[in-house]
């Protein structure tokens, strides 16, 4: 499949969008071609299967697919077939509020958003729909943040390069309202279909994750990018000062070096509510640090396969 | 406790401590302004970090003025003085040792007494005196014995007299003690060392006086308390007889010092040697009261209240006054025994004075013959009927006796009766000389009448009530008739007949008195004993009389000086102490005074003759008490203030805590986890 150019989604007066889009359009494909390269287990997302029909086994037959209920009831050893379905709608929900603009290297300059979380998020979520449009998917895209953006899965270049051009021209700000924002994707998304979220998951766990477990129960394949900045959790190289959030509140002035024992045991914990909450929703976690290299988390929500996080200094 | 400011001028740094608080409230916050993704978790944390805060900032805050006012303090040179119990001497001196050895130090203790332990203490003290120290001792007691005196330099000596010392029964005059202790010093300074309980409420008040002469004589008091913790005793304080059913009672309070309550056994000991035994609840440092009855016949004297206390026996007993009962006995002497009843007088009085026999009437009877007189005694009768005796020549002193201590002799005539021998015997008791007989009226005509009675008399009282006329008509035939005397004084006519002739009349005689029925108590010569103002008359005699038999008996405390009152003409007594031992005395009119210097019952006799009182001597029930109410301390430091005051500079204290509150301040704050005040920023 040619790879679709940017310039057909942006709109061509504004030049500098068009060059954020052609620079994301190009890490991603990158990117893509990593994750789909080599004799990986499942390169296409869609698993999900139908029935087809039941037939004797026979020696070399994957020993899975053996269906015990049919054997009970006919004492002949059967295997189930299946169908593969091949239309499988995947939706990649990017949460851009103005925590996610925060990071260690965020107030650099060029390129834009770069060593922010909403940096990282933004080439996680273009190079999943890159990568998901080459197995020939729909997709489609949720910004959630200060500014609303929702493309419902479509299939095809000219989908893909919209949700490539508005992941580049979307910026962090506002509060995500994650609670709210993933039940309203819920209420939208078909069933059997395969949803990514990526955050940063800066709201009270105990309010947003049970939105995930609305996904799950219409049949959804939730795999949440849990994405974080390593510095910021541990409060390397914070000096006293007055913190704020972007999002508005109070600020709060704090001795960093002072409370950074103290705020370890606190991200520690809040890393298990996290999780706790995401698994507990029947959805797939996978821990994103943005000073890491984004192929190793993207491989693992591309497959399935969740991983516990791990914060040093957990006792309080 | 007090405190002095040496430069109270510096007080004023206190304002100092103002700098730690503007300093706390002013505290500078960080300008610089952070975008920070995880607010989240810092509100978390900020939020458990606070309650840590809320606590550590006031103590902070707190230690920091505190260091500050210590130091400031300190500046002001604070001195510490306070009162002391040991005044500080110099042990090179000339000493005098004075050993409380009053009641409260017999109390018991582990091992012996609290006597005892003083002895030990003021022994080790005179051994650990330096060479050519000079030591004195005088025991204290109701007088001060001066057992070492002049104060000698032979400490072992000194010692040695404080071997083997009892403790009495009486008060300790601590004044009169350090009056001695004061002379023994004489005009060198010294110090007088007093070991001693301190117990009881006038001990040492009584002693303020001297011991403010003797520190204005440059004489240092040393108190060497010896207490008992806690003080405990139980004590009769008070033991009385007082009317009521059967003999009355005699009621008993108990006394008890302690902090708890405890069941005491007191023991009654009546004069005739019947013991009473009673158990007696006293509340814990309170009083508690008790009675118990005495037997209807108990025979008057002196009774003792005895109580168990192992804390403290001196003070267990205490001696009451026991009268003489209501129920002593009447004698009935029979002059003429008659063929039948109704001839005898005997049988008459018996049926007036017991008409319900003698041990319900309250009353005994004893019916003798001429030669029972011998057994005559004021102790144990109340009156004596001389019932148509013919001749009491032979017991003229007994009778004598009977009278002038209190018995009533009842004396009726009859045809035994020789006017003669009655003027012999009882020629100065009887209110005038008995004549022959002389008939009133023949047998069968009108008999002469009594005239009705002034029942204002106490004699004639219960017959207010129409019973004058029940006198009036007692009829008379033949009578013995008194000569001629003078009415007033001694003798008084209570009973006449129609015509103006004494029929009843009396005369006292020392504290008794002699009645004289000129008729016959049987129906010989008159019919009285058939007539119903018979009995209550006869009834009234010896109730009248009931005194008959008692003793004086006087309430003393010991170390008083006491008179006991004799009758009339008694002029010579002897007295004996409670241990037995003849007491001197003297005789001053009709009093016999003498001191009482021991606990117990002293009697006062005639000589080879019955007693005519008592002095019961008890201890003031107030020395029982062995609380500590005041101090030789107290008392010491109002008389020299000086002396039992110590002081103490807190400069370097202060100091040395402002720094150790500061370095304590410092590190807190080092350890502080600040997170500050919120301030709303827009998103």
């Amino acid at each position: 499949m040619a790879d679709p150019t940017p310039q057909a989604a942006s709109r061509p007066e504004d030049p500098e969008a068009l060059a954020r889009a052609r620079q994301l359009w190009l890490r991603a494909r990158v990117l893509a071609d990593g994750l789909l390269a080599g004799g990986h287990r499942a390169r296409r997302v869609g698993q999900a299967l139908e029935f087809a029909e039941y037939r004797e086994y026979v020696p070399g037959m994957d020993p899975r697919g053996l269906d015990w209920k049919a054997i009970g009831r006919s004492d002949r050893l059967v295997v189930r077939r299946h169908e593969l379905e091949t239309e499988l709608p995947c939706l990649v929900v990017v949460d851009l509020s103005g925590d996610m603009g925060t990071g260690r290297g965020a107030r650099r300059a060029w390129p834009p958003l770069a060593g922010s979380k909403a940096g990282a998020a933004v080439t996680a979520a273009a190079t999943l729909a890159v990568a998901l449009s080459r197995q020939g998917e729909p997709v489609g895209l949720e910004l959630v943040g200060g500014a609303r953006v929702s493309m419902p899965p479509r299939r095809g270049r000219s989908a893909v390069a919209r949700v490539v051009h508005a992941l580049a021209t979307a910026a962090p700000g506002g509060e995500a309202g994650l609670a709210s924002a993933l039940r309203q994707v819920g209420r939208r998304v078909r069933r059997r279909a395969v949803v990514f979220v990526l955050t940063d998951g800066m709201e009270e766990p105990a309010q947003w994750t049970p939105s995930l477990g609305t996904l799950a129960r219409r049949g959804a394949d939730v795999r949440v990018l849990h994405v974080f900045d390593r510095a910021e959790l541990s409060l390397e190289g914070y000096a006293a000062g007055r913190f704020y959030s972007p999002e508005g509140g109070a600020a709060l002035s704090v001795d960093a070096p002072g409370v950074r024992a103290a705020f370890a045991a606190e991200v520690s914990a809040w890393f298990g509510e996290v999780y706790a909450g995401v698994t507990s929703a029947g959805a797939v976690y996978v821990p994103m640090p943005t000073d890491d290299r984004l192929i190793r988390p993207l491989r693992r929500a591309f497959d399935a396969v969740g991983e516990r996080p791990v914060w040093p200094g957990g006792a309080r | 406790m007090s405190l002095a400011w040496g430069l109270p001028s510096a007080l004023a740094l206190v304002a100092l401590v103002g700098l730690p608080i503007a300093a706390h409230l002013s505290r500078r916050m960080p300008t610089e302004r952070v975008a920070f993704g995880a607010m989240l978790l810092l509100r978390r944390l900020t939020r458990r970090l606070r309650r840590r805060q809320r606590i550590r900032d006031p103590w902070l805050l707190l230690l920091r003025v505190l260091s500050v006012a210590c130091v400031a303090l300190a500046a002001a040179a604070p001195e510490l003085s306070w009162r002391t119990e040991l005044p500080a001497v110099e042990g090179g001196g000339r000493a005098v040792v004075v050993v409380d050895r009053s009641r409260s130090m017999g109390m018991a203790q582990t091992g012996g007494t609290l006597l005892g332990r003083a002895l030990g203490e003021a022994r080790a003290w005179i051994t650990t005196r330096p060479d050519g120290a000079q030591v004195g001792v005088v025991l204290c007691g109701p007088s001060p014995e001066p057992v070492i005196s002049p104060p000698t330099s032979d400490r072992s000596a000194a010692a040695a007299a404080l071997a083997d010392v009892p403790p009495l029964s009486g008060p300790c005059r601590l004044d009169a003690a350090l009056l001695e202790a004061r002379r023994m010093l004489g005009g060198t300074p010294g110090a007088v060392h007093v070991f001693s309980d301190e117990a009881g409420p006038a001990m040492i008040p009584g002693a303020s006086d001297e011991i403010g002469r003797l520190v204005d004589a440059g004489h240092a008091l040393v108190p060497h308390p010896v207490r008992a913790e806690p003080p405990r005793n139980a004590w009769p304080t008070r033991a009385v007889w007082e009317e009521g059913l059967e003999g009355g009672r005699v009621v008993l309070r108990v006394r008890g010092i302690g902090p708890v309550a405890r069941e005491v056994a007191c023991e009654v000991d009546l004069p005739d040697g019947e013991r009473i035994r009673v158990f007696v609840e006293v509340p814990p440092d309170g009083e508690a009261q008790t009675g118990v009855t005495v037997p209807r016949d108990t025979r008057g004297g002196v009774g003792m209240v005895r109580c168990d206390d192992p804390d403290l026996p001196l003070d267990d007993r205490r001696w009451f006054h026991l009268p003489s009962q209501g129920a002593s006995e009447v004698l009935v002497v029979d002059g003429d025994p008659g063929d039948t009843p109704t001839e005898s007088e005997v049988y008459f009085l018996e049926r007036a004075l017991a008409p319900w026999g003698g041990g319900r009437s309250g009353v005994t009877v004893r019916v003798v013959g001429p030669t029972g007189l011998a057994a005559l005694d004021p102790a144990v009768h109340a009156a004596a009927f001389l019932a148509n005796v013919g001749d009491p020549r032979p017991f003229a002193g007994r009778l004598r006796d009977f009278v002038r201590q209190g018995g009533t002799l009842v004396v009726g005539v009859g045809r035994n009766v020789v006017p003669a021998h009655y003027e012999a015997a009882l020629g100065g008791l009887l209110p005038s000389a008995l004549q022959d007989p002389v008939a009133l009226a023949a047998r069968g005509e009108d008999p002469v009448r009594l005239r009705p009675p002034d029942t204002s008399l106490p004699l004639f009282r219960p017959l207010a009530r129409g019973g004058r006329l029940a006198v009036a008509r007692v009829g008379t035939w033949r009578v013995m008739p008194l000569a001629p005397f003078t009415e007033g004084g001694d003798v008084q006519t209570l009973l006449a007949y129609d015509g103006g002739m004494p029929a009843l009349v009396s005369r006292r005689a020392g504290r008794g008195q002699v009645l004289v029925w000129t008729s016959t108590f049987d129906d010989d010569w008159t019919n009285l004993p058939l007539q119903s103002a018979f009995l209550p008359l006869v009834q009234q005699l010896v109730g009248g009389g009931g005194a008959g038999g008692q003793a004086v008996a006087i309430e003393a405390l010991v170390g008083s000086a006491v008179g006991v009152p004799l009758p009339d003409d008694v002029s010579r007594v002897w007295v004996t102490g409670p241990d037995g031992d003849s007491v001197a005395h003297r005789v001053d009119g009709r009093v016999a005074r003498f001191d009482v210097d021991d606990a117990g019952p002293y009697t006062v006799a005639i000589p080879d003759g019955p007693i005519v009182g008592y002095a019961i001597a008890n201890f003031d029930p107030v020395e029982g008490d062995v609380r500590v109410t005041h101090t030789l301390a107290a008392a010491g430091a109002e008389a020299a203030p000086e002396m039992f005051t110590r002081r103490a500079e807190l400069s370097s204290w202060l100091l040395a805590l402002g720094l150790g509150l500061g370095l304590a301040a410092a590190g807190l704050a080092m350890r502080a986890p600040p997170a500050a005040d919120d301030e709303e920023v827009p998103a």
